[in-house]
């Protein structure tokens, strides 16, 4: 036998079964106590049929009592019927549960009775207006129906048993008053408990003759001892049928008349159960709070419910019954758990959650949204605000990385009192000490506390080694003559550390101080010039061999002055040769006169970023600074080696094209020019008889006339617009085969072939670039003169 | 943080989440959190015939620890800044580096 019912191993029930034990309990509770209780005389001391006369009938009217206590025992057989569905001892055990108790308080017994009989009457009474309720609905066929319905027994009781919420979903008819007695129907909403068996709660309708009607197939014995048992055998039997067929069978016309009834015992217990901490109270409470409840629901619910249920009870045909009936399922199902949690608790619940995401420092904590939301605006204006639902959830995920002010002016309500919520969460979070981690004894890890921004680490280890390594980083500032790769790529992280830490800085201040990148920068670190082994080339060149440095290059330079360009700049034209990319990007190198894969990415990647930026920088360069660039250029490279690159090449198309346009200017002093022209001359001496030689064996690689640009004919005209008509000459002698090659290729080019048709023009405009330096235009028969 | 943040940033992208009972699911990203639970509207699901039951299903819930993977749009994700993220990740949790 279990204590007050209660069967620790039962299934532990979801909330629908909840609902439904619950109201076995009752009925059994009713029907089995007096009818079936073999030893009712010898603790009572009277008869059960007294008992039971005053528990029914007694005190409404004595004569109507027979008449209403059929359809009154009808709903009560479909609530056992539910009751079934439930596999928990609360049937059986109610009964003996209560003998077990009047074992126990002999003397509290009275009391105990006494309670039921008290709320039993008003008990009755809304029966009884439920009664009248149900016959006013379909005073015809219903009541007759269900109690034809009864003996056939647990076959037909699923249809009677609908979700609890039905009855309160049913308002009264408007002529018939509820009075206050039933319990709270609201509190049909409250998820399902699964209450001891109260012993106070008025009892319901007589279920003492529903249920030996129900359980035809079991004669319930007289002895009170094999009661339990024998009840909670049938309970499991029927469990699986009924379930069954109570989802199959969603809906018929008897369902209806039911319902009203159900919510009321159901809810009424749930709501004891989880109010009434103590018997004593529960008399007292259970009427406050049935009056509070009936009327806060009737707010609450009756009036949207109106009007759905207002037409079955004009059309009573079966289909628009049934249709009915689907959608009050439906709303029941949906207005179930609506208001379970009062604006507090969501208040509550939000403040929580936001606690674990806000933080102090959005820009570091939450990086990547904040700045990604800069980067990239979201147009808002697509969007039309139908959807206000999500507004809430919106600012959460937004806000979520500051600290909720200033920025919404136009927050509504709910939204400034989220803001509220969480200055309150976090100031409190920040008077708490934090704990965050605990080293229990003997354990090889801490176990660490999670937090919303670490939810999943629960052991954090502790390695020596790393904790040794990072006191040592420290000291690992020697002088440095050779570089290894890790060395280099240390470097590189801690140039973008530099970087990222510059950026972020802009973002709350103006003036910054850049020293600190421009150190992790290593230009001066290390001086070095072509040739040198590359262990010894300098850090920041090594690092321009990475995709990576590539990739911030540009948003490095933003953050550097003249000088420092112009240092790097210079850095980098006596290192040329040690970038990979002319190191490894001259195709005379390779056997098969090709660049490989890597190498021809890398160069890409340059030509996307590294002559980008240098283009931007040589326009702040002075003249006489080009040609001190230059000038190292020649003096430390081997000049021809580096224009068979593309990257070198272009490099030289830079100076000189800046160069060219300072001079076009006119601004330029005598001594200038006259520096410059020895500097062309220093230049194109050292190209001069390998001017063909730029030229990479296989064209197609460089130009296949699907591009508008051409490097080689770029830098071609670059170079004679400088030189004087001997320079012009020279060039168009060492690349007349070319200037043929691509000629005969734009002929090749059939002019039928419509798809192709651009890259002969490109390809002539490319050379044309070149020859028209010269006051030359060539198509691809011929060249001419320019007609101008 | 860091993949909070992340998604954050496709809210009300499309994505398809692919579970650990293999089931996947198409929707629209209404919400995430730091549990990177998700909550997902107008779903289908890509392999429905074997989920019928998911059919009449508009919105969902997920539970972030039974997501096997998340499928996004290329376009919606900034490489660069994803870098620079996870690095910045790391100087602020140094337990979290790898010491090689």
């Amino acid at each position: 036998m279990s204590f007050f019912g209660f069967d620790p191993t039962a299934p532990p029930a979801g909330r629908n079964n909840n609902k439904k034990e619950v109201y076995e309990f009752q009925e059994t509770y009713e029907g089995l106590d007096e009818a079936d209780d073999a030893f009712n005389d010898e603790t009572f001391g009277t008869s059960t049929g007294e008992i039971r006369k005053d528990f029914d009938f007694g005190a409404g009217a004595g004569a109507g009592a027979g008449a209403s206590a059929p359809p009154a025992a009808a709903p009560a057989t479909a609530s056992t019927g539910s009751v079934s569905q439930g596999v928990s001892y609360a049937q059986a055990a109610a009964p003996t549960d209560d003998e077990f108790m009047q074992d126990l308080w002999g003397t509290n017994t009275p009391i105990k009775h006494e309670q039921p009989i008290a709320s039993g009457e008003r008990k009755i009474l809304s029966l009884e207006e439920i009664e009248a309720q149900l016959t006013a609905i379909d005073p015809s066929a219903q009541p007759p129906q269900q109690q034809q319905q009864q003996p056939q027994g647990q076959f037909m009781q699923p249809y009677m048993m609908p979700p609890p919420q039905f009855g309160y979903m049913m308002p009264p008819p408007p002529g018939a008053y509820m009075p206050p007695p039933p319990p709270p129907q609201a509190y049909g909403q409250m998820p399902g408990w699964m209450p001891p068996p109260p012993m106070g709660v008025p009892p319901q309708p007589p279920v003492g003759q529903p249920v030996p009607q129900q359980s035809q197939p079991q004669p319930i014995p007289n002895t009170a001892g094999s009661v339990q048992p024998a009840e909670e055998s049938q309970v499991q039997e029927g469990a699986p049928e009924t379930a069954v067929d109570n989802s199959v069978v969603s809906s018929s016309p008897p369902k209806k008349v039911d319902l009203s009834h159900f919510p009321v015992l159901g809810s009424k217990e749930a709501h004891d159960a989880h109010h009434q901490p103590h018997r004593q109270h529960q008399q007292q409470q259970q009427q406050q709070q049935q009056q509070q409840h009936q009327q806060q629901h009737q707010h609450n619910h009756i009036a949207p419910l109106q009007s759905q249920v207002h037409p079955p009870q004009h059309t009573l045909t079966p289909e628009e019954q049934e249709r009915a009936a689907r959608r009050q399922e439906k709303v029941s199902r949906i207005m179930k758990y609506s208001g379970i949690m009062n604006p507090k608790d969501k208040d509550f619940v939000t403040r929580f959650q936001l606690s674990q995401i806000v933080t102090e420092d959005p820009y570091n904590e939450d990086f990547y949204a904040q700045v990604y939301k800069v980067i990239h605006p979201k147009n808002d204006n697509v969007q039309p605000m139908g959807s206000t639902n999500n507004s809430i959830a919106q600012a959460y995920l937004e806000q979520s990385g500051h600290r909720l002010g200033g920025r919404y002016k136009r927050a509504d309500v709910a939204l400034q009192r989220m803001q509220q919520q969480v200055q309150k969460a976090v100031t409190v979070a920040k008077e708490r000490p934090k704990l965050t981690q605990y080293a229990k004894e003997g354990a090889l890890g801490k176990i660490s506390f999670g937090t919303g921004k670490k939810p999943r680490q629960q052991l954090e280890i502790i390695s020596k080694a790393a904790e040794r390594e990072r006191a040592g980083e420290v000291k690992q500032d020697k002088e440095i003559t050779s570089y290894s790769k890790k060395d280099i790529l240390n470097i590189l992280e801690g140039i973008i550390t530099e970087l990222m830490n510059v950026e972020s800085e802009t973002r709350a201040l103006h003036d910054i101080d850049t020293s600190k990148l421009w150190d992790s920068l290593k230009v001066l670190e290390h001086a070095s010039c072509s040739g040198d082994p590359e262990p010894e080339v300098n850090p920041f060149i090594q690092c321009l061999n990475y995709n990576k440095m590539l990739k911030i290059l540009p948003r490095l330079f933003k953050f550097l002055n003249r000088e420092q360009i112009l240092t790097i700049t210079t850095l980098i034209m006596s290192n040329l040769e040690n970038l990979a990319v002319i190191k490894h990007g001259s195709y005379t190198t390779y056997a098969n006169k090709r660049v490989p894969e890597n190498i021809a990415h890398l160069v890409d990647s340059y030509s996307m970023t590294f002559s980008k930026v240098l283009m931007n920088a040589v326009l702040d360069f002075k003249f006489n600074e080009i040609i001190g660039l230059l000038v190292i250029l020649i003096e430390h490279n081997n000049v021809s080696f580096v224009s068979t690159t593309k990257i070198g090449l272009s490099i030289l198309t830079t100076l000189l094209s800046r160069a060219e346009l300072i001079i076009g200017e006119g601004t330029i002093s005598a001594t200038d020019l006259s520096e410059w022209s020895s500097c062309y001359d220093e230049l194109f001496t050292s190209l001069e008889s390998r001017i063909a030689a730029i030229f990479p064996p296989h064209p197609e690689d460089v130009d296949d006339g699907s591009s508008r640009e051409n490097y080689v004919w770029q830098f071609l005209a670059t170079l004679s617009l400088g030189g004087k008509l001997s320079h012009q000459r020279i060039i168009v002698d060492e690349v007349r085969d070319e200037i043929f090659g691509v000629m005969a290729r734009a002929k090749d080019i059939d002019p039928a072939d419509v798809a192709n048709l651009y890259k002969k023009q490109n390809l002539l405009n490319n050379l044309n670039m070149y020859l028209v330096v010269m006051g030359l235009v060539a198509d691809e028969n011929e060249i001419k003169e320019l007609q101008s | 943080m860091l993949f909070f943040s992340f998604f954050k940033t496709l809210v009300d992208q499309e994505v398809t989440v692919e579970l650990k009972n293999d089931m996947e699911i198409k929707g629209t990203l209404k919400s995430v959190d730091q549990y990177l639970n998700l909550k997902l509207d107008n779903i289908s699901c890509t392999n429905g015939n074997k989920y019928p039951h998911l059919q009449s299903v508009k919105t969902l819930f997920i539970r972030g620890s039974t997501v096997r993977y998340v499928h996004m749009s290329p376009n919606s994700v900034d490489c660069t800044l994803l870098q620079d993220a996870s690095r910045r990740k790391l100087w602020f949790n140094p337990q979290s580096r790898m010491i090689v």
